[in-house]
């Protein structure tokens, strides 16, 4: 594959532009000014552009150069020339001087000249909407969509000055030019950065709602195959984590809060414009650990694992009602906009990386050596009196001490988890065009593996994929169209089942895991049956999943009036993937393998997705202020569908392979059509660029609910106030440069319930047993319970926030406060067994609130020359609370849920301390009495909190000189089960190892710590409840050195002398290290011991732009 | 003119499919309500799916160790039951030692006899509104499902004493409905068979 990968490269190189050189070396003697155009575009690839009679009275020209740079070359060149040359990115502009000295033109008389001109980026792409005004004078205008612009009768040596936003102010002197071309330069403000919104954009400036941006250089920082990962602790309110450390595991992100009960609680995931699926169809791959929210968890792996995160521009995160109001029903749990790359007009460019490294888990639990586990396992039996045997059928029987070789020690996190695996990334993107048209297409190619192999895959994870962009526009730039594409066929293979908890639980003195042939060894006691579980015989099974996606997006628009634009797009995403899994008879032991059928499943799986979404925009002035208005229409529908295969009883492992070839096949389907389609208005109203006003109003409707209550509006209005631009705000606090407060209110809405459940509904295939045949009659049977009546959840959003930047820009950041309510919630509530079900979906008074703090500040701490320090610091703390739930008490809620607490708890014992007599735990009864006999329905009168109190992260960038030095560290705090407390993910004593914390252990009365340890079951009851006590659960912070990247651009000159336009070179780590007071190897998913942690990845890169 | 081109083109490339909206068909793979009645063979799997239940499963519960013989056995010491240490308690202990009550075990037969309860009184107010199922059809359906529901009841009856007679598929009804003494439980099973 490396080879291909090469040569793939080698050819994409061998087959872009000729690089041309920036120097010119040239001699020509009475040559015409055409001739030697035609010689310097041929040698140096620069474009002329200039009308004909400009050269009309141009003078030839001598000259003989050796190696001049091009800026000086043409200065010498046309010194003496009727005409000016200015150069601009790979253009020469010539234009023609105005002669001062003819007599028509004498300044005496009329001073004055009409001016007209074009505004352009540093590419030449028109500029609609600057500002152009004469120095010292009311005189001004603005450009018309193609960037051009006219002012009347402005003095001949007058001063032009042009802003626009987001670009750095330009002033211009005419010296009696009546036709400028005048590039402007993007500012660095970053305040006038682009902030992508539904819809549209706007800048930093005037953005009146609360959201969030990653850019491409952000992601290109981190080796990380989900996007989702590159967002992690990037952006405020937003909290994510990876379900496991595998390649394409699964990636929870929670945008505000849970802010439902039962129901989705995943964000809008917006691709482009398109809509795009947040949760997978429910699959065999278990082994991934799941996507959704924490508690609410959707199917195996993550759908963000199958697009190209080096394709990706921009994340926008929109929290806030002013942001995700036009979203409408969708947006209650925030929305991901993700944008993609897009061509640049100007000179191709390609674009070649070229990352590879290691990837290795560095995690470790501290867990017990084979000299301390085995005398705390001594200990154990004689606790209790008990004497161990090697005995299989003796309750008593403990191989670890009497079969197996007491004097191994093995680390079992290192033995099993920590292999070293290779990581290669590559990607080749090619861009360019011209003022009409702009393309981009790249090529990627990405291989992650995992620690865990399977001996009948190559364990690795490989995605291939190619993005296209290209966008048009018409001469008269009013037409204009645009496609994107992008494909990736992604294969990955792994054991069914995961190692870690393995690695956790085998005691240290575990025989050796292979004979010296290379077969498993299950060290088999004298009656020849397996004294432990083999964990390397999860080898002998497979979970292989096939995924290729495809997000494809094509629209196109006509201003129909000056800033009145139709457009329409159309979305396309198919997602098609199948899974394989199987376990072969090699992974029993040998004893079982007679009688143990195998299975094997398979799944077919197919998410389409249709949108469709015609639209109206205005953009305008009205008086002193600039409007911006959308009206439009969206239609939508997602069809999923599956088909799944449990095989059953296949005569051997070869016939494992295929399905047919099992005894017994029981297939599930299961397909959903969801339809949506919504109008949709916006209005923003900028006046005197200080005051801010945004109205949005929607209508939606969603098949989910029922025929009489499909629709619903939703709206919002946000407004801001840049108080900075008041005179005497400037007077009074002269050192802050720009000040901002905004607010908002309004709803939206959340539809995340099955397609369907309105509906009355008999069904074949549920999977279950009743619906086998009966005496060859196929069964029918009532699916659920319906509910016509089911209605919009409906969430109600109040953001203000104030955003600031003072002392010359040094410092800036933001602070937001959220108040959302959630209601009308869609709950599975729960029925009394003579309704014949356990529950019915219908919609609930019940109102649950979340509120949030958010805390952003970005200050450049060093400018100084050569050094540049820049740190931007992010802080979330939310706060969850259920306000209302009628009549809580007698619902069959009142296990889980209380009112003024947050909905994500579980109600537990109170652990009332070690009894330092017995060296047993004790619990508080309700009434506060100390006992060990507790009624679960009564006494479990603590509550632990399960959310996060906080999260954040802390980018650095230095740089000095060619070197940037980034790091990004994230932090959170959480209460979460922590094994360490009660010393083991099992029971101390037992077989199995133990976490050091459990060498401070009762041992004698007076003593404390840990329980008293016990061989077998002696104290279950106790340890039963000190398992459904607060004992258990820690608050448990962390803080992780998530990315580390080291940049070195080769300079200029060398870059050029190999014919380059840039060049750098890298390092990057993700994942490097972890401080934490949990005991168990990775905080990342607290309290779960079964799934890989995160592993750290390390590569060196190239990158090279030609 | 151009203009008029480019918006008409621009609306139509949209204006298209948008005539349907938001009505979804039923997904193939299930029938509604409705249709589940229309015909003989469709009635005939719906009470099929009764006896399936009945044969794989024991109201509700898996079979086999779990099924009403086994846990009814050793509630009545027909088996026996060696209990292990540290297993806790089980619901076979829970029969076994006669600890059952509303907060451990005992529910068990009760929730599964309602869920088919409420498939049997669903099938029965569906056939009994079916004007296009054959008549004599229809008559043994209606009888076949009348029998299993008396079935049902004759066993919880026997298990919980007076039990509530549920005989609407309104959730709203039977989620208030109060136990109907066991004495007229059986008058009714009786006037259902008659």
């Amino acid at each position: 594959m490396k080879l291909t990968l090469v040569l793939l490269t080698v050819a994409l190189c061998a087959a872009a532009h000729p690089v041309r050189s920036q120097h010119i070396s040239l001699t020509v003697k009475n040559s015409t000014v055409e001739n030697l155009i035609t010689l310097v575009e041929k040698q140096t690839g620069l474009v002329f552009i200039y009308k004909k009679e400009t050269l009309d009275q141009a003078k030839k020209v001598s000259i003989s150069v050796q190696e001049m740079p091009v800026k000086e070359f043409l200065e010498t060149a046309f010194k003496d020339q009727p005409f000016f040359c200015f150069l601009e990115n790979q253009t020469v502009i010539l234009q023609k001087r105005l002669l001062v000295h003819e007599p028509a033109n004498t300044a005496s008389e009329n001073p004055s000249l009409d001016v007209s001109g074009k505004i352009t980026d540093t590419e030449g792409v028109p500029l609609e909407g600057a500002s152009v005004k004469v120095k010292g004078t009311k005189e001004g205008t603005s450009t018309n969509i193609r960037g051009e612009f006219i002012l009347k009768a402005v003095g001949e040596n007058a001063v032009l000055e042009i802003s626009s936003i987001g670009y750095q102010v330009e002033t211009v002197s005419l010296n009696n030019r009546p036709y400028l071309i005048i590039p402007m330069k993007r500012s660095e403000n970053k305040l006038d950065e682009t902030v992508v919104m539904a819809y549209g954009s706007t800048t930093k400036r005037f953005n009146v709602s609360n959201t969030g941006t990653i850019k491409a250089a952000d992601i290109a920082n981190q080796p990380v195959a989900n996007p989702l990962m590159a967002l992690q602790g990037h952006v405020p309110g937003v909290a994510i984590s990876a379900s496991s450390g595998l390649a394409n595991a699964g990636a929870r992100v929670s945008v505000l809060g849970p802010s439902t009960f039962t129901s989705g609680n995943d964000p809008l995931i917006v691709i482009d414009g398109i809509p795009y699926t947040s949760n997978l169809i429910a699959n065999f791959g278990d082994v991934l650990g799941s996507s959704g929210t924490q508690d609410r968890e959707g199917a195996a792996g993550s759908p963000l694992n199958f697009i190209n995160p080096q394709d990706i521009e921009r994340i926008d995160v929109l929290k806030d009602a002013d942001a995700t109001a036009i979203y409408g029903s969708r947006a209650a749990n925030g929305a991901i906009l993700i944008t993609t790359k897009k061509g640049k007009a100007g000179k191709m460019s390609v674009d070649v990386s070229l990352r590879t490294g290691i990837s290795v888990l560095t995690t470790r639990a501290k867990l017990l050596n084979t000299k301390q586990y085995l005398e705390l396992r001594r200990e154990a039996f004689s606790n209790y009196g008990v004497v161990p045997s090697n005995d299989r059928s003796n309750p008593n029987y403990a191989p670890d001490l009497m079969v197996w070789d007491t004097t191994r020690n093995i680390d079992l996190q290192k033995e099993l988890l920590s292999k070293p695996v290779t990581y290669t990334n590559a990607q080749v993107s090619v861009s360019g065009g011209n003022s009409n048209v702009n393309y981009l297409i790249s090529g990627m190619y990405n291989q992650d593996s995992s620690p865990i192999e399977s001996v009948y895959g190559n364990n690795k994870d490989r995605k291939f994929s190619t993005h296209i962009a290209l966008n048009t526009i018409s001469d008269n730039r009013k037409f204009r169209t645009g496609v994107t594409f992008s494909y990736l066929y992604d294969i990955n293979q792994l054991p069914q089942s995961d190692f870690t908890r393995d690695a956790m639980y085998l005691p240290p003195n575990v025989p050796e895991f292979f004979h010296a042939d290379g077969s498993l060894n299950w060290a088999p006691d004298k009656s020849g049956s397996y004294t432990f579980y083999n964990p390397y015989s999860k080898r002998y099974s497979l979970y292989a999943n096939n995924t290729a996606n495809l997000v494809s997006r094509f629209e196109m628009g006509y201003e129909l009036l000056p800033g009145l634009t139709l457009s329409s797009s159309v979305g396309i995403n198919n997602m098609q993937s199948d899974d394989y899994s199987f376990n072969s008879s090699l992974q029993l032991p040998p004893e079982y393998r007679s009688f143990v059928p195998l299975f094997a499943h398979k799944g077919v799986y197919n998410i389409r997705n249709l949108v469709l979404e015609p639209l109206l925009t205005y953009k305008g002035k009205w008086g002193k202020g600039t409007v911006d208005a959308i009206a439009g229409f969206n239609y939508q529908k997602e069809n999923r569908s599956s088909l799944s295969m449990i095989g059953r009883n296949f005569r051997n492992d070869e016939s494992l392979w295929d399905i047919t070839q099992a005894a017994s096949l029981d297939l599930l389907q299961d397909v959903n059509e969801y339809k949506y389609n919504a109008g949709f208005g916006k209005f923003s109203y900028i006046h005197l660029n200080k005051y801010m006003l945004n109205l949005a109003l929607r209508r939606d409707a969603s098949s989910r609910f029922g025929p009489g209550s499909r629709y619903h509006d939703f709206g919002s209005v946000g407004t801001g106030w840049i108080i900075s631009e008041e005179n005497w705000f400037k007077k009074t606090l002269p050192f802050i440069d720009f000040a901002k407060l905004r607010i908002s209110y309004g709803s939206s809405g959340n539809d995340q319930i099955n397609d369907y459940a309105y509906m009355d509904l008999y069904s074949t295939s549920d999977g279950g047993l009743e619906d086998r045949p009966y005496q060859g009659n196929p069964s029918l049977r009532v699916s659920r319970l319906p509910n016509p009546y089911l209605q919009w959840e409906e969430t109600r959003k109040l953001t203000s926030g104030l955003d600031f930047s003072m002392l010359k820009n040094r410092i800036s950041g933001s602070i937001s406060y959220a108040d959302n309510r959630s209601g009308n919630q869609l709950v599975n509530y729960y029925l009394p067994s003579t309704t014949g079900s356990v529950a019915i979906l219908k919609n609930f008074p019940g109102i649950i609130q979340n509120s949030q703090w958010e805390f952003s500040l970005n200050t450049v701490n060093i400018s100084n020359g050569s050094i540049k320090w820049t740190t931007s610091l992010n802080l979330t703390i939310p706060r969850n609370k259920l306000l209302r739930f009628d009549n809580l008490s007698e619902s069959p809620y009142s296990k889980v849920l209380e009112i003024g607490i947050p909905i994500n708890i579980v109600k537990v014992f109170r652990f009332a301390g070690l009894n330092r007599e017995t060296g047993t735990y004790q619990f508080y009864d309700k009434d506060g009495k100390i006992t060990n006999k507790l009624r679960p329905e009564l006494d479990k009168t603590g509550i632990i909190k399960l959310d996060r109190e906080f999260y954040g992260g802390l980018q650095n960038t230095i740089s000095y000189k060619s070197f940037t030095l980034d790091f990004f560290l994230y932090a959170q705090k959480q209460f979460a089960k922590d094994p360490g407390t009660i010393g083991s993910v099992n029971i101390p004593g037992n077989f199995g190892n133990m976490t050091t914390t459990v060498l401070n252990r009762w041992q004698k009365p007076g003593d404390g710590g840990i329980q008293k340890l016990a061989s077998g079951y002696q104290d279950i009851d106790i340890l039963a409840n000190a398992l459904q006590s607060d004992l258990i659960y820690r608050n448990i912070f962390y803080l992780r050195l998530k990315n580390i990247n080291l940049n070195y651009a080769v300079p200029a000159a060398f870059v050029s002398r190999l014919h380059l336009t840039s060049a750098r070179v890298f390092v990057q780590a993700q994942n490097i290290k972890v401080w934490t007071n949990y005991t168990g190897m990775d905080p990342e998913n607290p309290g779960i011991i079964q799934t890989m942690p995160l592993r750290l990845t390390l590569v060196f890169g190239a990158q090279l732009s030609f | 003119m151009k203009t008029l081109y480019y918006c008409l083109f621009i609306v139509l490339f949209t204006g298209q499919s948008c005539s349907k909206l938001v009505e979804v068909d039923p997904p193939i793979t299930k029938l509604t309500a409705g249709n589940a009645y229309t015909n003989d063979a469709n009635a005939i799997s719906v009470v099929s799916s009764l006896y399936a239940s009945l044969s794989n499963y024991s109201f509700g519960r898996p079979g086999g160790i779990g099924s009403l013989s086994a846990l009814g056995s050793l509630y009545t010491d027909e088996l026996g039951f060696v209990h292990l240490p540290g297993n806790g308690t089980s619901v076979y202990d829970g029969f076994y030692s006669n600890k059952l009550s509303s907060t451990t075990y005992g529910a068990e037969y009760w929730e599964g006899a309602y869920t088919d309860i409420y498939n049997c009184n669903a099938a029965l107010n569906g056939i009994a509104e079916s004007h296009t199922l054959t008549p004599v059809v229809k008559k043994q359906l209606l009888s076949e499902l009348k029998f299993l529901r008396s079935l049902y009841y004759y066993f919880i009856v026997n298990l919980y004493g007076d039990v509530p007679w549920v005989t609407t598929t309104d959730y709203t009804v039977n989620a208030r409905v109060s136990r109907t003494a066991a004495l007229q439980v059986l008058k009714n099973i009786q006037a259902d068979l008659r």
